[in-house]
């Protein structure tokens, strides 16, 4: 036994209250030193943690107030926190914590306020240069303090600082924080001005931090000035933003300078706003109307713009029949504006809402959506009446539309509905109202009668989605409704309200809760049931309270007992019914445990013959772990049951070896595919069951009732330890746990049956969150954890199986980490850095080669970072690996043993999408020709340093053709984007420009493509690339060498489709025609390019429809 | 145990357990057959990279299957190659062998036996993918040009090749090299294929040797691609087998025409480097009024 030491309590803000009202009795020096050593320690925890975030900020607020209350009043030496702004630097963000709280204090008007700036600027780029996760804590620091000293003006801090920052988004809130700390600086008009034009003229509407850096200098600025010191049309500037609503991942910047726009109540948006929902098309409506239209705040001075335009009150007053892109324009008009049109003409509002309305049905599904949000946003003007039957109605002809969305939408307004319902209800009852009150009564009766019948019928549907839908809906009736303490469901919400209308429907038998249960237990029998469909009816029926848990008792023992292994699978449902009531939990549990010792021996004998009759060990394993779960107190103890979990496991790998085994005398290591396929023959051949001729179906059987059966051994074993934790986290019996932990393992490393695998990489997750989150990071349970990694999966001396990219090993790395304590990520940080450490030690070491029944230790780690990668949650804790990572996977993408080989191309795949983010989703039915990329080469250069240079290595060598196409694949999705930074580019840059240049002569055609597209991204649309592109037309004009000339043509295929996707709404079109006027005049396309070779010449004919040019196409066809 | 409500498992994959084929990527050869007729009349056929053999299943389905008596069922041979071994298919001969390498297509041959070769030869294989879409289309491409050019040793006059591609940049690249061999060429993409997916089929049929070129096998991600072009002497594998490697057009040009002078070559790589080429550029006046604007914005800031 081990005793585990309690953790230190937190110290709360009471405490320092109450310190503080005991300064009498303690000298003040010695008050001082206590509460200085107080922030020490919460200064070290935070330290610990991740990435800081997890400090406890209001703790240190708190202490530091205190703190110098008892300073200033007695006037104390500083002498604990003098030396603080000497550590002020992106190395240690703890110190940007306290001067956080610092300034919070009184204490900030004798701070050095000249100092703290030059020391936060520098943090900030610092920070940035080295991808420091302290970029947080500086950034807070630094509004404070700008806060406190308005006037510091932060010049260091340039434009690319503020776009870096903006792109490293490993925190939340690290983007407000940016763009505060950027407004200050906007406010200084000639570095907003200067801004504004420089954002404005060379980056492409396409770029999401356009926008956002766009709305400093509008927050501080009026467009008019601002448009005045630039080459841009107040048109074209609108244009541009309207650019926004065709592009998802867009969307939501765009909302910045339209807010911003608003607060300087700009004439120019609401005139856009009015072309917009006059011409735009229907999804730039229904995007202005999700993004935008809340953002404006003149919404009445919008709605009277329209009123006033002939054309918008012609398309809302005309009784033509209207296209189904008409009925969605009008349906989005009409809910912006409804207000507005209700408040000016009642009349207008009820024709056009009744017009709407009355022809619902008739219309396509996602007006009938919208019409439904509209009247559920309108419902207090309209009858309560006639919006219930719309919406049974509507409820009726949807609840079978396969859509999510659609239901979700449903669903989603179901709660509106019943308190505006239940709102009316309780009028009728203070008022009392004679024939009136009771036809509503009445109407709402029928109403949820309706949706009663729609349930009722529909849970026993055998499609999915009527059936979710009733069950989903009747969650929400009985919690809004019914349930015996009504729950709030909305912001808007009297749960007093909702009770009394459920306690008239109940009285009315509208809803009878114990039929309504009787009917759900009865759809519980179906072996073929939708998981969560089954799920949600367990989840409704221990809501609903009436569980005949004598019946499920009973009904666990006959599934138990069954050989259809659907039907056994459904003993976990039942038994989480038992379980609510403490005696039928404690009958299952000793009757489950006798059964299933009696069956060990029959089942090790002949597991085939003993399935089929009936003796599944997973029915009670799943069964006796809904009771461990339950946390029910039972007789036998909990760790009586890991011996018995053991032989079993132990019992089904030897099944699944058993003729490598016999082969072999003994098994020597986990069965392959071949061994689990072979054993399996044996078994069936040499079972007493009667397989006739079905020998494959009674394998897959034997199988299939084997990996249940160790899932349900991990299952238990995991209860089991995160039982013991509950129960006696402080003496926690560790060799309990591992013995716990140890089941998991083994399925995950003996066993490669892919469902097992998973299911035991879930298990063993659920058990490490426990350990982590119950123990401290000293304790031995803890500790058993880095054990069990480095046993099982960091070293070379252990025998592993080959899976697929390492399966089992890399599920166990990764839901055991994942696990860990989110807030310091101790598993995680140590086993990464370990992992990196060895993998570059191995380079230079000569490794023995194992069988082909093993994979290499490197590959199988390259797996593990590979999933730590690909986890979206990991991901603050992973950037700061991030170069690291990518390269030892470009070291190892050469290596000649295929399987290390691939898992690095595995892991570069993973860290680039990491790197470069995902495709930008748009409008368009088709993919753009040119895509936008925000990563640029400064960031690049500061997030991957050393990758970079290997990447230059490696493609100025030209040795090996797939590493550098591996490494354009990564270069073409880094842009170049202009920035303050100075007249000279980047030196790295200046290199990667060299290179691709280079590589547009290889032999290889798809290097070419690729070296072409990055030689594009790597000059801006504005003037580098219009230079580049008209030197690289005056080249090719007199080239004779066929792949440059290729490799060229490509280029400017690239680069005029780079311009026109970027240069939009910057240069007009004019100019850009003018422009690729000039491009094919220097490209001087005559008879001569006969030289070449037809497909070379069809590369050409498809830059010159690019250019337009029909006349130069047609002489080249004309060639031949 | 229930249905999962996200199963993303579509028809085809119920219908192929149901049918008993080992993977639903039997129908995408279902699909191009009912397409293009590419099983009608076939008795030798190889199927490239096979295991676990649902093409394989096809195969032997349509041309064994069908046959009534014995001397028809011996005179159909079906090949499966693949690295990995797979389950017994009724009418398959397996042949376990590195379609990169010259001694499987040998081995191939002589399982024909006489002056025999395939009429029919088709490879679904495909690389694990890694997400970086040019990556994966590049490693596909290597594998289609190794299976072509096994097709080449091993098909007759005539004969049809069916293969998966990765659809992208590659594909007017891909056509011009298949055009090489083959009459009729098309790119196909079956309803069986999920319209997410990249892949799509080139069904080319007619094949027809070039006068002069000698059929090998040409493995672009480990052959030196120049070496190998010279190996058979043959002046037209010289010109030919790097542009179907990887679609080096200079080796295309005529001998004398591509002879250079290393002074020459020397001179035109230091005129046509980066630095000197952009020196040369023709800044427009505009552009460098405006950089200049914008930098004495910043430095006035500064």
């Amino acid at each position: 036994m081990s005793e585990s030491p309690g953790k230190r309590p937190k110290i709360g803000p009471s405490d320092c209250l109450c310190y503080l009202q005991g300064l009498g009795d303690v000298r003040p020096e010695d008050a001082a030193l206590q509460l200085a050593q107080r922030i020490q320690t919460e200064e070290d925890e935070a330290a610990q943690a991740d990435t800081c975030s997890g400090a406890n900020q209001a703790a240190l607020n708190i202490s530091f107030r205190v703190y110098y209350h008892i300073v200033h009043k007695y006037e104390l030496q500083d002498s604990h926190f003098a030396d603080l702004f000497q550590r002020l630097t992106s190395e240690q963000p703890t110190a940007f914590l306290m001067l956080q709280s610092i300034l919070l204090t009184d204490h900030w008007k004798r701070l050095d306020a000249a100092l703290l700036e030059e020391k936060c600027t520098t943090a900030i780029i610092e920070a940035l240069q080295r991808n420091n996760p302290s970029l947080m804590a500086v950034l807070k620091a630094t509004n404070l303090l700008v806060k406190k000293f308005p006037k510091l003006q932060l010049l260091p801090l340039k434009l690319e600082h503020f776009y870096h920052c903006l792109q490293r988004q490993t925190q939340t809130g690290s983007r407000e924080e940016t763009l505060t700390l950027y407004n200050h600086c906007c406010k200084q008009p000639e570095r907003a001005f200067s801004y504004f034009r420089l954002i404005v003229e060379f980056w492409p509407w396409t770029n999401r931090n356009k926008y956002y850096l766009l709305s400093g200098a509008l927050n501080s600025h009026s467009l008019p000035d601002l448009l005045a010191a630039t080459n841009q049309s107040e048109e074209e500037f609108f244009n541009g933003l309207r650019l926004s609503l065709s592009y998802k991942g867009l969307r939501a910047a765009s909302q910045y300078p339209v807010k911003s726009l608003s607060n300087q109540r700009s004439p120019a948006l609401l005139a856009a706003s009015v072309e917009l929902l006059l011409n735009g098309s229907v999804a730039e409506i229904q995007n202005f109307h999700s993004q935008w239209f809340l953002r404006i705040q003149q919404r009445e001075e919008l709605f009277e713009l329209l009123q006033a335009n002939p054309q918008i009150v012609e398309f809302l007053a005309t009784e033509e029949e209207r296209s189904p892109s008409d009925q969605l324009r009008l349906i989005l008009i009409f809910s912006m504006f409804a207000r507005e049109i209700y408040a000016t003409s009642k009349l207008h509002f009820f024709k056009i809402s009744t017009e709407l309305l009355t022809n619902c049905s008739q219309m396509e599904t996602e007006a009938q959506l919208l019409i439904f949000r509209f009247l559920v946003d309108n419902l207090g003007n309209f009858a309560v009446e006639d919006c219930l039957d719309f919406f049974h109605s509507f409820v009726e002809r949807h609840r079978c539309l396969e859509s999510s969305e659609f239901r979700n939408t449903m669903l989603g307004k179901m709660p509106t509905i019943i308190n505006h319902t239940a709102k009316h209800f309780q009028k009728v009852l203070k008022a009392d109202i004679g024939v009136g009150g009771h036809a509503l009564a009445q109407n709402i009766k029928r109403f949820f009668s309706h949706l009663q019948h729609l349930i009722e019928r529909d849970i026993h549907s055998e499609v999915y989605q009527p059936k979710i839908f009733a069950l989903k809906l009747l969650e929400i009736l009985n919690r809004s409704l019914y349930a015996e303490e009504v729950a709030k469901n909305a912001k808007m919400c009297s749960p007093q309200q909702n009770q009394r209308m459920g306690i008239f429907l109940l009285e009315h038998g509208v809803f009878r809760p114990k039929e309504m249960a009787q009917q759900l237990f009865e759809t519980l029998n179906n072996p073929q049931g939708f998981d969560d469909a089954l799920d949600l009816t367990v989840s409704l029926l221990i809501q609903m309270g009436h569980v005949d848990s004598e019946k499920c008792v009973e009904r666990c023992f006959e599934l138990c007992h069954t050989s259809d292994m659907d039907q056994c699978s459904l003993v976990s449902l039942y038994a989480q019914l038992a379980v609510t009531k403490e005696q039928a939990g404690s009958k299952i549990f000793d009757e489950c445990l006798k059964r299933l010792t009696g069956k060990l021996d029959p089942f090790f004998e002949d597991p085939l013959q003993t399935a089929k009759s009936g003796g599944h060990l997973f029915g009670y394993l799943c069964a006796l772990d809904e009771v461990v779960k339950a946390g029910l107190a039972v007789e036998t103890p909990l760790e009586d049951l890991l011996p018995l979990l053991e032989r079993i496991l132990s019992g089904i790998l030897k099944f699944l070896n058993v003729a490598n085994a016999r082969r072999q005398e003994e098994a020597a290591t986990a069965a392959s595919f071949q061994d689990m396929d072979e054993s399996l023959q044996l078994l069936v051949s040499e079972s007493s069951f009667k397989c006739d001729g079905e020998e494959e179906a009674c394998r897959k059987y034997l199988l299939m009732s084997f990996w249940l059966t160790l899932k349900g051994c991990c299952d238990l074993a995991t209860s089991i330890g995160c039982y013991q934790l509950q129960t006696s986290a402080k003496t926690v019996n560790t060799e309990t746990l591992r013995r716990c932990l140890n089941i998991n393992v083994s399925v995950l490393t003996l066993c490669r049956h892919k469902g097992a695998i998973e299911a035991a990489g879930l298990s063993i997750g659920r058990l490490t969150r426990a350990i982590t989150s119950s123990l401290d990071s000293c304790d031995s349970g803890f500790q058993m954890l880095h054990d069990c990694l480095e046993r099982e999966l960091l070293t070379e001396s252990r025998q592993v199986s080959t899976t697929r990219r390492g399966a089992g090993f890399a599920i166990m790395f990764l839901h055991v980490l994942k696990n860990d304590n989110p807030r310091q990520r101790l598993l995680l940080h140590r086993a990464v850095q370990q992992i990196l450490k060895r993998l570059n030690e191995n380079q230079t070491a000569e490794t023995v080669c194992l069988d082909s029944n093993h994979d290499r230790w490197e590959a199988l780690v390259l797996h593990y970072l590979c999933v730590l990668v690909r986890d979206t949650e990991l991901r603050p804790a992973m950037s700061k690996y991030y170069n690291e990572i990518l390269l030892v996977a470009m070291e190892h993408i050469t290596n000649p043993e295929w399987t290390i080989s691939n898992a690095a191309l595995q892991l570069f795949g993973a860290n680039l999408g990491k790197l470069v983010g995902q495709r930008q989703a748009t409008e368009f039915d088709t993919r753009p020709a040119w895509e936008p990329s925000e990563l640029d080469y400064d960031e690049l250069g500061c997030l991957l340093p050393k990758a970079c240079e290997h990447m230059l290595r490696c493609c100025d060598r030209q040795e090996v053709t797939s590493s550098i196409i591996l490494f354009l694949a990564f270069l073409s999705k880094v842009e170049h984007l202009r920035t303050s930074g100075g007249k000279e580019p980047n030196p790295l840059l200046i290199r990667f420009r060299r290179l691709s240049w280079h590589l547009l002569r290889h032999k290889c055609d798809q290097v070419r493509q690729l070296a072409a597209t990055c030689f594009v991204r790597s000059h801006e649309f504005r003037c580098d690339l219009p230079a580049a592109l008209l030197a690289s037309a005056k080249l090719a004009a007199n080239l004779e060498e066929e792949n440059f000339y290729e490799g060229l043509i490509y280029t400017l295929t690239s680069g005029v489709l780079k311009l026109k996707h970027e240069a939009r709404h910057v240069w007009s079109a004019g100019r850009l025609e003018g422009f690729l006027e000039a491009l094919l005049t220097a490209l001087d396309v005559t008879e001569r390019v006969r030289r070449f070779k037809p497909y070379t010449r069809n590369v050409l004919l498809e830059l010159l429809g690019q250019l337009g040019s029909a006349d130069k196409a047609a002489l080249v066809e004309s060639l031949g | 145990m229930g249905k999962t409500s996200k199963d993303k498992r579509d028809i085809y994959y119920r219908q192929a357990k149901d049918e008993g084929w080992r993977a639903r990527s039997a129908f995408k050869l279902l699909h191009v057959d009912e397409a293009y007729g590419i099983l009608n009349g076939v008795q030798r056929a190889v199927d490239l990279c096979a295991a676990p053999g649902s093409w394989s299943q096809v195969l032997s389905r349509k041309l064994y299957d069908t046959c009534e008596t014995d001397d028809e069922k011996s005179a159909v041979k079906i090949i499966a190659v693949d690295l990995q071994a797979m389950a017994p298919i009724r009418g398959i001969l397996q042949l376990q062998g590195d379609i990169t390498k010259q001694s499987t297509a040998e081995a191939i041959i002589g399982h024909f036996g006489g002056n025999e070769k395939a009429q029919l030869v088709v490879c679904d294989g495909a690389p694990d993918v890694t997400g970086v879409h040019e990556m994966d289309e590049y490693m596909q491409h290597q594998l289609l040009v190794a299976a072509l050019s096994i097709a080449t040793c091993v098909l007759e006059t005539g004969g049809t090749f069916v293969a998966k591609i990765f659809k992208g940049n590659a594909t007017s690249l891909l056509s011009s090299q298949m055009q090489i061999f083959f009459k009729k060429f098309d790119i196909y993409k079956p309803p069986s294929s999920r319209p997410s997916s990249i892949e799509a089929f080139v069904v080319c049929s007619d094949f027809c040797l070039p006068e002069g070129y000698i059929p090998q096998v040409i493995n672009p991600a480990r052959d030196d691609i120049r070496l190998l072009a010279q190996k058979t002497g043959s002046e037209v594998n010289r010109r030919l087998v790097p542009f179907i490697a990887c679609g080096d057009l200079n080796g295309l040009s005529d001998p004398e025409e591509g002879k250079t002078s290393s002074s020459d070559e020397s001179k035109s790589n230091l005129e046509y480097v980066y630095d000197a080429v952009m020196d040369d550029a023709s800044y427009p006046l505009e552009f460098k009024e405006i950089l200049k604007q914008v930098y004495d914005e910043q430095r006035h800031i500064i």
